[in-house]
């Protein structure tokens, strides 16, 4: 009787522990996930090098939300003569946010792919982070795939970064001028032409 | 705080250290009163003074000169001295050192230690050689009085020589010098609270080099301490604790040099209570630091970052304020016993020009363990674990702060151990823990949940035979969720079951057998394994191992170890699913591992062991795809050596051991194949 008495016993102490188990189900139960989707990684835009490196993966992954993410509010862009010349029409004192946001949208939607070293060679300046506003000279290089061919544009930049309250951002894009094809010798043109291009037929 | 830089502090802080020690040294001021002690005391002062003043020559001869002293029954009671040679020769390098360790013990309990050690070691794989030197000195007033005081000076000086195969050759040097004075007084009563006092003084020099930058430190150090206690009644007590600490110098790194400091204290006060059923006790802790100094700069994350900063070495301002408060409470109710913890944690951390900006971090945590005995034969017992903390910063130069990383912990385990019959005991156990890791703000790809969940039963007998049987069964399943869908294409659950019964058994006081046996299999499921863009298979991964020991000691000389080791290792992926949910897989390979383990030792004499080892293994390996491709691999080593451990009179010690290894297999370097492995070491008392 009393073997019987015990047993009962642990039972019940045993029942009373799954039911509390159960019943803590609703805290032991992990959320929903999402189904995969977009697999951009980028990391936290916590100084200048990580804003171009973001922006690099922006490009890559023809992600213009991406990339718009990383312009500050008060963002210009100012293009080289070469642009200038050819695309006298375009009002490039006022090419700001919006227009950049515009043009990336068009751009990453019709091409096929993106290959863009933005920092392939830093000329001068911190992209360490330190302080609140930075500015560097790169020299970029960006591979468009278009239409089965390949497009290169390679140029000496000048960015801009500051920060917007919590993070890094990109405050301003000058292409001072085109750089030479270290395979061919040849002169190729900046990213600003597809700009050009682009508010040419009426864009931004 | 203003830095004092400090250039040479050396004969300043010598001085304060032989002030210290004149007046700690209770028998200094009785010298008048005894001649003994005051040649002795004499002595010692000559003593600390050639310290000062760097003369070695000096205490050298002082030092022959209390060994004359303590010949008679004079202030000085005891000289120990302790020479050694230690040689060493292994796969990785050889090395010889020697050392020399002197004490002194004075009629009042103080001593004198003194230790000093040579090193040089030559690697055999890489152009690397290392030599050391360490000096310490540490001098201690009486145990037996009230005020108690004690000196230690230290020297470690390291070179560092390394030749890559590039032929770049890298010098890390290190000159590290420190001189430091405590003074301490125990137990001390006012007014019915008792006090703990303690001082401490210190100066450190550096003199380094690190890959051609210069790494220098001079700085002074003053610390205090004060812990008091009172009861208040027999069954409850408070406790306070304060300690401060500041320390100022200068510190070169790179081409710089800059003054430094840095300047805390802490508090800590508690209220402890033990009264019938319950025992606890409230903590509350702060404290709090500024630091100067030279850094190297550093991102976001803390990490050295100089690849493309104009400032590469910045002077540094770094502030920390940490509060924690805790509670813990143990109640016992005669077969019930309830215990609880619970703390709260909040850390500031601040620095001028590291990137890292501002960090807070913030911890809540709650345990509650219930046990409780329900008859002779069993207890149940559950436990809740609560945990709840992030971090949250500002980047340098940024005011809004990048949002909260949180990590979320709570488990839950339950217990039941049941005396199944006479020495055999039955345990179920079964576990579940949610972590969460939460981020608030843009960057929450870290977002996930990791479900962990366990159900175990273990039955243990231990016969008075000796014989002992366990069995294990435990069924384990974790769930792995990113939430974001960046991530989430590798979200799983892996369920797991184990098998693992396994004895001992003495079969005669000289044979013991030893079997293991364990039976493990994995499933792994990928949630979003059916997406398009997921390429992830289902998989299964399958073990067996058998690990069978016996062991003969026939006499207490000879002990002969024979082992085999079986190991079974089965992959698989899934290859489609029927209507009725059943899945079908196919094998991806197939591994077959057997070892052998031979171990002789034998006691020759009782000062002298011979040794012999040896294992052989082979591993077969099929990987099914198109075609099978079949690998055979077969290593193996061979040990023979002895060691010697003898005393001989006088206090002198030999240790040495010899072994000659040989070694065969793919994962056996050419420096392993073939080498002695000795050490010798020689201590001498007198």
């Amino acid at each position: 009787m009393a073997l019987y008495r015990r047993l009962r016993l642990c039972g019940i102490l045993m029942g009373l522990g799954l039911a509390l188990t159960a019943g803590a189900g609703c805290i032991f139960t992990p959320r929903d996930p999402e189904p995969p989707g977009q697999s951009v990684e980028y990391v936290n835009d916590s100084d200048p090098g990580n804003v171009v490196y973001n922006l690099e993966q922006a490009l890559l992954n023809l992600d213009p939300a991406g990339y718009q993410t990383r312009l500050s509010e008060d963002f210009r862009y100012e293009p080289d003569s070469g642009t200038l010349a050819n695309y006298p029409g375009v009002d490039w004192a006022n090419w700001g946010y919006e227009q950049e946001v515009a043009f990336i949208q068009d751009f990453l939607g019709n091409v096929d792919g993106v290959n863009p070293n933005l920092n392939l060679e830093l000329i001068e300046g911190d992209d360490s982070g330190a302080g609140t506003e930075a500015f560097v000279r790169y020299i970029s290089a960006v591979t468009v795939e278009s239409g089965g061919g390949e497009i290169k544009y390679r140029a000496t930049v000048t960015m801009e970064f500051k920060i917007d309250g919590t993070f890094w951002r990109l405050s301003r894009w000058f292409d001072e001028q085109g750089e030479t094809d270290p395979d061919t010798g040849a002169l190729l043109p900046t990213l600003g032409q597809r700009r050009g291009a682009f508010a040419a037929s009426g864009g931004g | 705080m203003t830095a004092a830089v400090i250039r040479r502090p050396w004969p300043l802080v010598l001085a304060a250290l032989l002030g210290l020690c004149l007046a700690v040294a209770p028998d200094a001021r009785a010298a008048e009163a005894d001649a003994d002690s005051t040649a002795a005391s004499g002595t010692l002062d000559a003593l600390l003074a050639g310290l000062a003043q760097g003369d070695s020559t000096l205490v050298a001869a002082l030092l022959a000169d209390t060994t004359a002293t303590a010949a008679g029954d004079g202030y000085l009671t005891g000289w120990t001295r302790k020479p050694s040679a230690v040689s060493s020769s292994g796969i990785r390098s050889t090395s010889v050192g020697v050392g020399f360790d002197n004490v002194l013990n004075f009629r009042d309990g103080g001593s004198i230690a003194q230790s000093l050690k040579l090193n040089h070691e030559d690697y055999r794989s890489q152009d690397k050689i290392v030599d050391k030197r360490d000096f310490t000195m540490n001098y201690s007033t009486s145990s037996r009085s009230a005020l108690r005081g004690g000196l230690n000076i230290t020297q470690s000086w390291s070179e560092d020589e390394v030749t890559t195969t590039s032929g770049l050759t890298n010098i890390n040097k290190r000159d590290y010098r420190s001189a430091n004075a405590n003074v301490r007084r125990d137990s001390l009563s006012t007014f019915g609270v008792l006090h703990d006092f303690r001082l401490d003084g210190a100066v450190d020099d550096q003199k380094g080099e690190q890959q051609g930058q210069r790494n220098d430190i001079s700085a002074a150090r003053l610390s205090g301490g004060l812990s008091s206690g009172w009861s208040a009644a027999e069954w409850l007590s408070f406790h306070t604790g304060l300690y401060a600490e500041t320390e100022s110098g200068e510190r070169s790194l790179g081409q710089r040099t800059d003054p430094s400091s840095s300047s805390g204290d802490s508090l800590r006060a508690g209220m402890y209570y033990a009264r019938g059923r319950f025992a606890g006790g409230v903590t509350l802790r702060y404290s709090n630091f500024e630091k100067r100094y030279l850094d190297y700069n550093r991102n976001s994350n803390g990490v050295i970052d100089t690849v493309n900063a104009v400032q590469k070495v910045v002077e540094e301002l770094e502030t920390n304020d940490a509060t924690t408060l805790e509670w813990t409470n143990g109640l016992n109710l005669g077969r019930l016993s309830l215990r609880s913890r619970v703390s709260k944690d909040f850390t500031e951390n601040a620095f001028r020009r590291s990137g890292v900006g501002r960090k807070e971090r913030s911890q809540d945590q709650a345990t509650l363990d219930v046990g409780l005995r329900v008859s002779r034969r069993d207890s149940v017992s559950a436990g809740y674990g609560y945990l709840w903390k992030w971090d949250d910063q500002v980047y340098q130069g940024a005011v809004n702060p990048r949002g909260k990383q949180i990590n979320y912990k709570r488990d839950l385990n339950l217990a039941w151990i049941h005396d199944l019959f006479e020495n055999t005991q039955l345990r179920v156990s079964a576990l579940t823990g949610l972590t969460q890791d939460i981020a608030v703000g843009e960057f929450n790809v870290n977002d996930r949940d990791r479900l962990d969940s366990s159900f175990n039963v273990t039955t243990s007998t231990q016969w008075p035979g000796g014989v002992k049987v366990d069995m294990t069964f435990e069924a384990h399943r974790v769930e792995d969720i990113s939430i974001q869908s960046e991530r989430s294409a590798n979200n799983n659950v892996k369920d797991s079951y184990e098998f693992s019964p396994g004895y001992v058994w003495p079969l005669a006081p000289w044979l013991e057998l030893n079997q293991v046996f364990r039976l493990w299999i994995q499933y792994t499921d990928f949630v979003f394994s059916e997406y398009e863009d997921v390429a992830k298979v289902d998989d299964f991964n399958r073990r067996g191992n058998l690990d069978t020991k016996v062991s003969f000691t026939p006499n207490r000389r000879l002990r002969l170890t024979l082992q085999h080791n079986s190991s079974v290792k089965l992959d698989g992926s899934k290859t489609a699913t029927d209507a009725a949910g059943n899945s079908y897989y196919t094998n991806d390979s197939s591994q077959k591992i057997n070892k052998i383990n031979v171990a002789v030792n034998w006691k020759v004499m009782p000062w002298l062991t011979l040794e012999a080892t040896t294992f052989k293994a082979r591993d077969l390996k099929d990987t099914f795809g198109t075609s099978v491709q079949t690998t055979e691999r077969y290593s193996g080593d061979l040990g023979i050596g002895g060691s010697v451990d003898k005393s001989f009179g006088g206090g002198r010690v030999i240790k040495a051991s010899v072994r000659k290894m040989f070694a065969h297999g793919p994962n056996v370097q050419e420096a392993g194949r073939d080498y002695w492995d000795a050490d010798i070491k020689i201590n001498w008392s007198f």
